[in-house]
């Protein structure tokens, strides 16, 4: 238990907060800085005085509890506020404080040398993420820059395609909805992002970048609650409470309002807009405690981003590109999740889900593709400690996608969006099976040293093939603030989803591998954590395709090397919060018995800076700051005329050979907040890229390649919202 | 498979939001429209077979109409269709050079040949002779100035004809639009519509009498105002037909406007057909 002294100012957000009470035993420093940094996280109901609302010390009592089934995540909301109103809320200054308390899930150290697992509350409060906590993700050390609107995630210079996003462990299709502005999942529901940009646990697989895993709160148990948010983008409700003593209930819903207005900004004299671009998202979590050992979850949730054109008229560049023009992603997914506690020492979490994926892209009479079709996922992982100096964990899971194909067009240039060769169709039914299972243990042989080993064991029916991922991590501690840690391990990654489909790709497509190794050391001084972490990436085996795309189109005839070192600092008091981290990298890939160049997502330097800082009376001022080297790109030397078609084709230089211009950008966002009553209104406005950088890292060629121009990268873009919350 | 395929189509739409007349449809400098390929035996027929006799010929216009340039051209059999670009990967077996209005190349198809396809290709240079780079497909002339690399495949053994436009009717504002004659329009800024039929253009495509081919009509004039390069009659069409406004910019002088219409029908026939008219100040 930790005793802490927290000052709430009059808006009900927290000014200061001190430890007057450490817990016993040798974990004392970490517990009393992980108390005193949830609780700088808090937000209260404001105390009153005759009807006023006045700053307020008071105390309050953080008990820590091994992680277990039972719904006990730090209570963010306001502590009973009734007392506090009788008795007056003490005054700044006066004594003795009213103490209050909370119990807090302490979790295990991280299963992953590299791991960043960052609290959704924290996030969502910086600047241009417009309150999405899973924007952040952009900010994470050693991720780079995707390109405006692709909402990708480009992590350590691997291919967005190389980084597993997962939800609560299973896969997702995205993270993003189009546009990249909002994630799928709402922000308001989220309790952490786990951000593993290499070696990662055994717990994962099939990646052999990187791991995103988007994880989701229950829902809060003391009363009702709601949010009601409108911005000049989107809009969404969350409604959420009890339903019983021992169950209770969340639901949002999302929807944009772009097509409200596409009609004004779409050019009509190319094409009528059928349905403008519109996305809507929904979620609803219920949980139930079964006894004192057992939690249920049922946890659905949706996506669905549309667009529809329909062009008159052939397009100067590409005259196929007319006709309908459609882009369809959606999906659906409902999962039930047992956690169940055997006794102090034993556990297990299991999560079967299905769900339903849709995707659809016809691009005139280019392309037509589709894939539709159901798709099963479950989990189980079990975790005992037989004895204090070893954590044991053994999981599995499964994974089965059966969706129909359908695809007419050329081959598509791979990582490109360019078609090439002659015409083909597909039209088939594809069912894989990916199951795995995996051993892991957290072995500590001193009170300083932890050892984890583990391995993973994956078959991938479409590649038909078993791989097994030896992976170890090794933590050491230096006294109480310092941190050593080493990392390496192998991985895998099953072939794209159609790639051995034979008109598509090859039947004989195997996994990808990678070998991952990482070294660094953490430190932590009260309220600033430092961090630097070398780490290098050996890949083989990637999917690339043969010369001039003939059969078998594609081949594992690839290599890559990736290398870096990223630091970190972080630092957190009452009222401030600040981020910086920089990575220097380099990512290279080699194609055969070719030359090593550089790859298409190599980012040499990431630099990424995040403050907030609470101004008083509600106010809060936050801005990020980012700085990454532009991307490889090939130029193009001249255009060559094709009589057949009339159109000029690129005649492309060495490749990679050229860089796009530094990224910069700077975002602001301030903050209002007005206690009312037992809730609160917020008004905020969010700007990003502030002094319009224009970050044109695009090059838009005439018809005949003769005349270039960097186009691209988003203007300033302020976002007005209002929000309330109950 | 793609899956982030709402960024193509928002990159598509971006594309497409850019206004203003096509810089594709103006004649800013002598520049390839296009080539037809001839058999000897058949003057109508595009697509030749091993042994025949072929002419090629290329369209050639610039700001001020027909232009003669210095070409070099050679032709290969082709193979590796998948390449994103066409290069020359068999031996250059027919070669032509000069200078010309038509830039033309005669060759016979080698009897024995197993290729599917032939590649033409070569450069073109306005004010000196050219010379073009067998592997790396790229053109030089002489006196530095940029040249116009070109290509053509062709396919051997289909049977197609180049579009018959012996019968077909131009219009400028719903007016008829007969060769030679060269209607006077006003520099105001006003757009006119430029339409034409194409009876009697398009073949039968299978077995079907209701499938006809569908033809895509490139639109070119020397100066600026055409709303776009391109127009298509679909192969589900009952009449051949299209339209295209072009707006007069008020800064332009007086004098000659050369129009170009060439009409291809995607299976490696093609046909032109010329127009003019003459600018005058309001």
């Amino acid at each position: 238990m930790v005793l802490l002294s927290i000052e709430v100012d009059e808006a009900g957000a927290v000014q200061a907060v001190q430890v007057v009470q450490r817990p016993p035993g040798a974990h004392a420093d970490a517990f009393a800085l992980s108390a005193r940094q949830a609780a700088l996280g808090f937000v209260f109901e404001p105390a009153t005085r005759d009807g006023q609302a006045v700053p307020a010390r008071i105390g309050y009592r953080y008990v820590f509890e091994p992680e277990a089934p039972e719904p006990a995540a730090p209570s963010t909301s306001a502590p009973p506020p009734d007392t506090a109103q009788e008795e007056g809320a003490e005054a700044q200054g006066e004594a003795p404080p009213l103490e209050f308390g909370a119990v807090a899930t302490a979790r295990a150290a991280s299963r992953s040398a590299s791991e960043q697992q960052v609290r959704a509350d924290t996030v969502k409060q910086f600047a241009g993420t417009r309150g999405d906590a899973l924007r952040a993700v952009e900010l994470m050390p050693g991720v780079g820059r995707a390109q405006d609107g692709a909402g990708e995630v480009l992590v350590r210079g691997a291919s967005p395609a190389d980084t597993q996003i997962m939800l609560e462990g299973s896969p997702v299709l995205l993270l993003y909805h189009v546009g990249g502005f909002t994630s799928f999942f709402n922000s308001q529901l989220l309790q952490r992002l786990d951000f593993v940009p290499g070696n990662f646990s055994a717990r994962y697989g099939r990646a052999i970048g990187g791991v995103v895993d988007v994880r989701v709160r229950d829902p809060r148990r003391d009363t009702l609650h709601g949010t009601v948010d409108v911005n000049l983008i989107d809009a969404f409700v969350v409604a959420e409470g009890p339903v019983s003593d021992r169950g209770a209930v969340a639901v949002a819903a999302r929807r944009s309002y772009v097509d409200f207005f596409f009609d004004e900004v779409a050019d009509a004299d190319s094409f009528n807009v059928v349905a403008a671009p519109v996305y809507w998202d929904y979620q609803a979590v219920a949980t139930l405690e079964v006894g004192g050992n057992d939690q249920l979850r049922l946890l659905g949730y949706g996506s669905r981003d549309s667009l529809h054109l329909l062009v008159d008229e052939p397009q100067d560049g590409e005259p196929r590109l007319r006709g309908d023009m459609d882009a369809v992603t959606e999906f659906h997914r409902v999962e039930l999740r047992w956690k169940h506690r055997y006794n102090r020492h034993t556990r297990h979490e299991i999560t079967a889900g299905a769900g339903w994926l849709g995707m659809n892209l016809q691009l005139g009479e280019l392309v037509s593709q589709e894939i539709r079709g159901p798709r099963i996922y479950a989990r189980g992982e079990w975790q005992t400690s037989p004895a204090p100096w070893v954590t044991l964990y053994a999981g599995v899971d499964h994974y089965t996608l059966s969706a129909e194909v359908k695809y007419a067009g050329s081959h598509w240039v791979q990582d490109s969006a360019v078609q090439q060769g002659q015409r083909i169709l597909v039209d088939e039914w594809v069912t894989i099976h990916r199951p795995a299972a995996y051993v892991e243990a957290a072995v500590r042989p001193t009170d300083r040293t932890t050892l984890l080993p583990g391995v993973r064991v994956d078959y991938s029916s479409d590649a038909g093939t078993v791989t097994v991922d030896p992976r170890l991590t090794v933590r050491h501690g230096l006294g109480t603030r310092t941190t050593l840690k080493a990392a390496a391990g192998w991985f895998h990654q099953p072939p794209e989803l159609g790639s051995h489909i034979e008109r598509l790709g090859n039947p004989d497509i195997d996994s990808a591998h990678a070998l991952h190794t990482s070294a660094g050391v953490e430190h932590e001084v009260d309220g600033l954590s430092l961090g630097i972490e070398g780490y290098h990436k050996q890949l083989w085996d990637l999917p690339v395709d043969t010369p001039n795309n003939e059969a078998p189109h594609l081949v594992n005839e690839g290599r890559g090397r990736i290398y870096g070192v990223e630091t970190t600092a972080r630092y957190r008091d009452a009222r401030y919060f600040g981020y910086l981290s920089y990575t220097l990298s380099r990512s290279e890939r080699r194609v055969r018995q070719g030359q090593y160049r550089l790859s298409d997502f190599d980012q040499p330097h990431i630099l990424t800076f995040a403050a907030s800082a609470k101004l008083g009376v509600g106010w809060e001022l936050s801005t990020t700051f980012r700085l990454v080297s532009g991307t490889p790109r090939t130029p193009v030397q001249a255009g060559l005329y094709n009589a057949a078609t009339g159109q000029y084709l690129a005649v492309v230089g060495e490749e990679n050979s050229e860089r796009r211009p530094l990224y910069h950008r700077l975002d602001l966002r301030l903050l209002k907040r007005w206690a009312v009553g037992r809730g609160a209104i917020s008004a905020y406005v969010d700007v990003q890229n502030v002094y319009n950088a224009r970050n044109a890292d695009s090059v838009d060629y005439s018809f005949d390649y003769r005349q270039s121009e960097r186009v691209g990268g988003l203007p300033i873009i302020p976002s007005v919202g209002l929000r309330g919350e109950l | 498979m793609r899956q982030s395929v709402l960024v193509v189509v928002v990159c598509l739409v971006a594309t497409a939001c850019d206004e203003g007349a096509s810089r594709a449809a103006e004649l800013q400098r002598v520049r390839p429209l296009g080539a037809q390929v001839r058999v000897a035996s058949s003057q109508e027929r595009s697509s030749p077979v091993a042994g025949e006799a072929v002419q090629v010929e290329w369209l050639v216009r610039g700001p001020e109409g027909r232009s003669a340039v210095h070409f070099v051209l050679g032709v290969c059999e082709a193979v590796g269709e998948g390449a994103a670009l066409p290069n020359y990967t068999g031996p250059v077996f027919a070669h032509a050079q000069g200078q010309h209005t038509t830039p033309r190349l005669d060759f016979t198809v080698p009897a024995d040949t197993r290729a599917d396809e032939l590649l033409v290709a070569g450069a073109f240079c306005e004010s000196s002779p050219a010379s073009f780079d067998e592997q790396h497909m790229l053109g030089a002339c002489e006196d530095g100035a940029l040249p116009e690399s070109v290509s053509l495949h062709i396919t051997l053994g289909e049977s197609n004809l180049n579009p018959d436009l012996s019968r077909a009717e131009l219009m400028l504002d719903a007016v008829a639009w007969p060769d030679g004659e060269c209607p006077a329009l006003l520099t105001d800024g006003a757009t006119h519509v430029l339409g034409g039929r194409l009876p009697g253009a398009r073949e039968q495509v299978g077995d079907s009498p209701e499938r006809l081919e569908e033809l895509l009509v490139a639109h070119v004039a020397n100066r600026a105002g055409m709303a776009r390069l391109l127009s298509i009659v679909d192969s589900s069409a009952t009449e051949a037909v299209f339209e295209v406004p072009w707006t007069s910019a008020p800064s332009q002088g007086a004098g000659p406007v050369h129009f170009t219409f060439v009409v291809r029908d995607q299976r490696g026939g093609i046909a032109w057909l010329d127009r003019c008219a003459t600018w005058a100040q309001p």
